[in-house]
């Protein structure tokens, strides 16, 4: 009795094992797939999301470069601006072919960057033999620009949706007014190099510091140097401590410290007790102060601390905080790789932050001789499309050196350039824009 | 015994099954944070006697001691933060969409600013200042170097590069202090003076990125060239 009993137990007890060990397989299965399946689904989200902001930033880039090509004023820039277009027109097809739209909707914004890449390739050709770009080929890229501007817009705006979670595939946001088809086969290989806040800041190495002088310092001198400076720029220190040394490439002490109430770090150099550069921790969310206070203060507290005599070139404010660029000058002539930036806190006018580095790395006497060009005949060089408001003599970066040039303030419509004239040679040597961004002034 | 065990089962089944694939990046909200998602927070917790005044949809550090305390007498992780298990014992739920602020996305001056944001989010939220702006600078850095893609989202998306593109967190709204950080790389500051790596030598087996030169050293992040 017993026996007949436990055998349909053991039965049981058996069948409810297996059952369980088959749903916690079968569960383990399901969550080992979902989490494969969860991984790629990220993988295929950051795909997408590559090709959506290189299309913008590409798109960004391409849109100005037709801008710039339009107010060109030399065969040389123009067959450097034109090779800018092909590549990134073609760095945009690419991209929008991955994204998921499919053929039919992105075939529209694909053909006319395919368009743009190729008739700015057949302009380069024209060029290098000599040729010209004609008034017929001036009214097409007014139109590309155009163009291009208002897809560079629609982009932007489906991105800003995309990233705020809605479904944006949708077909009309591509469609745009094309030419005829055309076929492009060169790949895009080597983008230009990004300039983001103004002219001649960025993208040099600076790894000589020649502008650096005096004697080595003791840690102890560093942190007296800097609890003196920051006393000057933003107010009483109350607190001030070591934060370790670094190679940023030049040797530094680092320090962390709360000035007029702002909490701060700051890099000072051990040759010369210099401060490298300084930025605020917290955001400052009041604004007392006008942006041209601030300027002024900046310019005020730049000559006390024995920079000497700068020209405001550029400035954003973001909250409560202004970053101006201030340049350094030789008698009337502009140093642009010689640039200090502050954030000045737009609460009490306190300096918060400073950015040293391309002024200890390029600030020396330069030799500057008399230009072989005459201010006339720099602006001649200018484009018709521009009208000049005004000419300013300074030194710009090269990719390898500096030359002497005269910046130029033109403008085209409602549109604002500087177009840079070599002062020796007449070499259009570069052209930026600069926007009003209603936040400040830049030049891209 | 044995209903009791198939029950469970079932329950993780359907659970790994149900859930497990839609658990895509929740939203958090911390300090800096804005918007509708804060303002639902910060009237529950006005209504359960956690905060005084009025819900002003920024979430600042009052908002956050008050989370504190309501994560203490709840029985949650004391972190100051509202994910998802807060928001679920506050009885909140936070969309995915419309948690960004006003104030943040008119500060956003381009789709590299915004993308570079939300990898300073991702990467170095809650180290120093100085690290999150270390962080896009180094990413600016990388853009200028030859040995990597020439544009910010081409390294970010580079395949392998950033954790936080491959664990999903990147998707995450940026912070207020994540976007000025990036704008200050933008603007040119660089506290690592040209560095093209970082890593937390407490979270990385890389032994090929010890090998590499320490120039500075920015709360948990080692920076290298």
């Amino acid at each position: 009795m017993e026996r007949i009993q436990s055998r349909p137990d053991a039965r049981m007890r058996f069948a409810a094992a297996a059952l369980a060990v088959l749903l916690v397989a079968m569960a383990a299965a399901a969550g080992a797939r979902d989490l494969a399946l969860q991984r790629t689904r990220l993988q295929i989200s950051a795909v997408y999301q590559k090709a959506f902001y290189e299309s913008c930033e590409l798109m960004n880039g391409l849109q100005l470069s037709l801008r710039k090509l339009l107010v060109s004023g030399s065969g040389a820039q123009e067959q450097a601006l034109l090779g800018d277009i092909s590549q990134q027109a073609q760095g945009i097809e690419s991209n929008l072919a991955m994204l998921p739209l499919g053929q039919e909707t992105v075939s529209g914004a694909v053909k006319f960057v395919n368009q743009v890449s190729d008739y700015a390739r057949t302009l380069t050709n024209r060029l290098a033999a000599g040729g010209a770009i004609a008034s017929d080929d001036w009214a097409q890229l007014n139109a590309l620009a155009d163009t291009m501007s208002e897809l560079t817009v629609r982009m932007n705006d489906l991105l800003a949706r995309y990233v705020n979670g809605e479904m944006v595939f949708t077909a009309e946001d591509f469609e745009v007014e094309g030419m005829d088809a055309g076929t492009s086969t060169q790949p895009a290989v080597d983008y230009p190099a990004l300039l983001y806040d103004g002219p001649f800041s960025e993208g040099r190495e600076t790894e000589v510091f020649a502008g650096l002088t005096g004697e080595s310092v003791t840690r102890d001198e560093a942190q007296e140097r800097l609890r003196a400076f920051a006393r000057r720029a933003a107010g009483e220190v109350t607190a001030l401590r070591y934060a370790g040394e670094s190679a940023i490439p030049v040797e530094c002490w680092e320090f962390s410290l709360t000035a007029g109430g702002y909490e701060l770090s700051a890099s000072v150099t051990k040759q010369g007790g210099h401060v490298l550069y300084m930025l605020p921790e917290n955001d400052v969310t009041q604004s007392l102060l006008s942006r041209d206070e601030c300027i002024d203060k900046g310019l005020a507290f730049l000559a006390a601390e024995g920079f000497g005599r700068m020209h405001v070139s550029y400035y954003r404010s973001y909250d409560g905080i202004l970053t101006v660029n201030y340049a350094a000058m030789q008698e009337d002539v502009v140093l642009y790789p010689d640039l200090v930036k502050l954030q000045i806190s737009l609460r009490d006018g306190a300096v918060i932050g400073i950015e040293a580095s391309h002024y200890y790395a390029n600030h020396i006497a330069r030799e500057i001789a008399p230009p072989a060009l005459s201010v006339s005949d720099a602006v001649g060089r200018v484009s018709d499309q521009l009208s000049v408001n005004g000419v300013k003599l300074c030194v710009i970066p090269l990719d390898v050196g500096e030359a002497l040039c005269y910046e130029c303030s033109a403008s085209r419509g409602e549109e604002n350039y500087l177009i840079y004239i070599d002062a020796n040679t007449g070499m259009e040597r570069e052209i930026m824009q600069v926007v009003n961004s209603g936040d400040g002034i830049i030049a891209q | 015994m044995m209903r009791r065990v198939l029950a469970g089962t079932l329950c993780v089944a359907l659970f790994m099954g149900l859930f497990g694939a839609n658990a895509v990046a929740a939203v958090v909200l911390s300090i800096g944070s804005r918007g509708e998602n804060v303002t639902k927070v910060q009237k529950r917790l006005i209504q359960y006697d956690y905060l005084d005044g009025t819900a002003d949809g920024i979430y600042g550090e009052e908002t956050a001691a008050a989370v504190r305390l309501f994560q203490r007498r709840n029985g949650l992780s004391v972190d100051g933060k509202v994910g998802p298990a807060t928001a679920a014992a506050l009885g909140v739920s936070l969309s995915a969409s419309g948690s960004t602020s006003a104030s943040s996305t008119a500060a956003i001056v381009s789709s590299d600013h915004r993308l570079l944001s939300k990898l300073v989010y991702a990467e170095a939220r809650g180290e120093p200042y100085k690290g999150m702006v270390a962080v896009a600078a180094v990413v600016l850095n990388r853009v200028r170097s030859s040995s990597f893609p020439n544009t910010i989202s081409g390294v970010i998306y580079q395949k392998g590069a950033f954790s936080c593109v491959s664990n999903g967190s990147i998707n995450n709204t940026p912070n207020n202090q994540s976007i000025r950080a990036a704008l200050d790389a933008l603007n040119g500051w660089d506290p690592t003076g040209g560095c093209l790596y970082y890593y937390n030598p407490r979270l990385t087996d890389d032994t090929w990125i010890r090998t590499r030169t320490v120039q500075t050293v920015i709360g948990n992040h080692y920076f290298a060239r």
